[in-house]
C-alpha cells in the first residue's frame, strides 16, 4: 500500500447536482498535502454488475471472475491509503453508477466470518485498508437522507476494515454541511 | 382483494430461478393466488438492461396494486441494478401529478450474516425510495443467516405473506420472528467458515490459496 495514494470513485450522474465542484475540492486538498489521487468516473466505465457468484472468494481468490475495469479499480483501492466516494445521495445511499463499482469490491475481503465488535463480519484479506470518506451531493440539506448516508458509510467502513471514516455533504449551491470537506478529509487522513 | 395485481421485483443477480430471493418470494406469495391476486415477476437486472425493458418495468409498476421487492444485501445496501430501477421508477413517478394511485410497497431483504440487523440501512434506503416514488410503505422483513430456512424464518415469511395477501402491512409479529437468530453466532461462524473452505476445495483451492493477496 502507498501511504499517499488515494482512490476517488465519482458516482456523479449527468443530471442533478454535479460532482465536479466536490471532486475539484477533494483533489485540491489532497494534492496540496502531497497525496496522489486516482479518479474513476463510474458513469464513463463499462462495469458489469456483480453476479453474486462468489468466485472471487472460492475460485479465483481475491480477483473477480469478470474481466473488466473493476479489476483495476480493486487493485487501486487495495493499494491506496484513502478511498473517497463522491456520489449524489440517492434515497440516502449511493447512486447506481457508484454502486455498480462498490458491489465489485468484495474481492478485497475474505469469505470467512469473525466477530468485529459484537457483530459477525468478514475477515480482512489484506493487512491494511484504505480509510473511507463519503461525500454526498444533495440539492439542499436533507437530514433524513444525510442520516442514512452517514449510516451507510459507517457500515461500509466496518465491512471494508477502514482505519478511519467520515461522511460529509456538498449542496447544490456549493455550500457544505458539517463537517466540511476539508474537515472530513483531515479526519480520515490525519 | 379479488382481481388485484401484484408485482414481484427480484433484486438478486441470479435471476428468477434458484436464488434465495426467489425462494423467499415464492414463500411470501404462497397464499396470494387464493386471495385473488395475479402476480407478475420481474428480474431487476434484466429490467434495467435497455430503455425498452425499463419502459416495461415502469408500466408494470403503474399497473400494480402491490409491489413486493425481494433482494439480497449487497455491501450494506441494494444490488446496483435494483438501485438503478429505483432511480428510474422514482424519477417517473415524481413527474406525475399527486392524483395517481400509490401501489403498496413492501420489502424482504436477506443477508449472509447471522444478524438480520445488517439489513437496517438498506431498509431505510428502500423506505426513502418508497417516499420518493410516492408508493405506500407496507413494511419490511429482514432475514439473516444466508438463507438458512429455519422454522422461525419460514414462520416469519408465511405470516408476512398472509397479511400482505389479505391487504394488511407486514405485521410486527412476523418481524419479531424474523429477527430471532437462526442459530448461535459462534456456530454460524464455525459452520460458515467450514462451508466456504469446502466450496473452495471443490474448485481445487487450498486453504492457503484462499487467503491470496493478489494486489498486495
Amino acid at each position: 500500500m502507498d501511504d499517499r495514494a488515494a482512490c476517488i470513485l465519482d458516482g456523479g450522474s449527468a443530471e442533478g447536482v454535479s460532482s465536479e465542484v466536490a471532486l475539484a475540492r477533494v483533489v485540491d486538498v489532497l494534492t496540496a498535502q502531497g497525496w496522489s489521487p486516482t479518479t474513476y468516473r463510474a458513469r464513463d466505465l463499462e462495469v458489469s454488475p456483480c453476479r453474486g457468484c462468489f468466485a472471487c472468494w472460492v475460485k479465483t481468490p481475491g480477483v473477480c471472475i469478470i474481466d473488466d475495469v473493476a479489476r483495476e479499480i480493486v487493485r487501486t483501492v487495495a493499494q491506496s491509503a484513502l478511498l473517497v466516494l463522491v456520489t449524489p445521495v440517492t434515497f440516502g445511499g449511493y447512486s447506481s453508477e457508484l454502486k455498480k463499482v462498490i458491489d465489485r469490491l468484495i474481492p478485497l475481503i475474505l469469505p470467512y466470518f469473525t466477530f468485529v465488535g459484537r457483530e459477525v463480519h468478514h475477515i480482512r484479506r489484506y493487512p491494511r485498508y484504505a480509510s473511507l470518506l463519503g461525500v454526498g451531493l444533495l440539492p439542499r440539506p436533507d437530514p433524513k437522507q444525510e442520516k442514512v448516508f452517514r449510516s451507510l458509510v459507517r457500515r461500509n467502513s466496518i465491512n471494508f476494515h477502514a482505519a478511519e471514516t467520515e461522511a460529509c455533504f456538498v449542496y447544490g449551491d456549493g455550500t457544505e454541511g458539517e463537517p466540511s470537506l476539508a474537515e472530513g478529509l483531515a479526519e480520515v487522513i490525519g | 382483494m379479488k382481481g388485484k395485481r401484484g408485482l414481484v421485483l427480484i433484486g438478486s443477480p441470479k435471476g428468477l430461478e434458484g436464488s434465495n430471493s426467489v425462494r423467499h418470494a415464492q414463500a411470501l406469495t404462497e397464499t396470494f393466488d387464493a386471495e385473488g391476486w395475479s402476480l407478475e415477476w420481474l428480474h431487476l437486472h434484466h429490467a434495467v438492461e435497455s430503455e425498452e425493458a425499463i419502459d416495461d418495468l415502469l408500466a408494470k409498476v403503474d399497473r400494480a396494486d402491490q409491489i413486493l421487492f425481494v433482494a439480497p444485501l449487497y455491501v450494506d445496501s441494494l444490488p446496483a441494478p435494483a438501485i438503478r430501477a429505483f432511480e428510474r421508477i422514482a424519477a417517473q413517478r415524481s413527474r406525475r401529478s399527486g392524483n395517481s394511485k400509490a401501489p403498496r410497497f413492501s420489502v424482504l431483504l436477506h443477508c449472509g450474516f447471522i444478524e438480520p440487523k445488517h439489513n437496517a440501512t438498506a431498509v431505510e434506503i428502500c423506505r426513502l425510495f418508497s417516499e420518493a416514488a410516492a408508493l405506500e410503505w407496507f413494511g419490511e422483513l429482514t432475514l439473516g443467516g444466508g438463507g438458512i430456512p429455519s422454522r422461525r424464518v419460514r414462520r416469519a415469511v408465511a405470516e408476512a405473506g398472509t397479511a400482505l395477501a389479505k391487504g394488511f402491512p407486514i405485521p410486527p409479529e412476523a418481524q419479531k420472528w424474523a429477527k430471532r437468530p437462526v442459530m448461535p453466532r459462534l456456530a454460524f461462524i464455525l459452520g460458515g467458515n467450514l462451508m466456504w473452505r469446502r466450496v473452495a476445495k471443490g474448485f481445487g483451492i487450498t486453504k492457503v490459496d484462499l487467503l491470496a493477496q493478489p494486489y498486495e
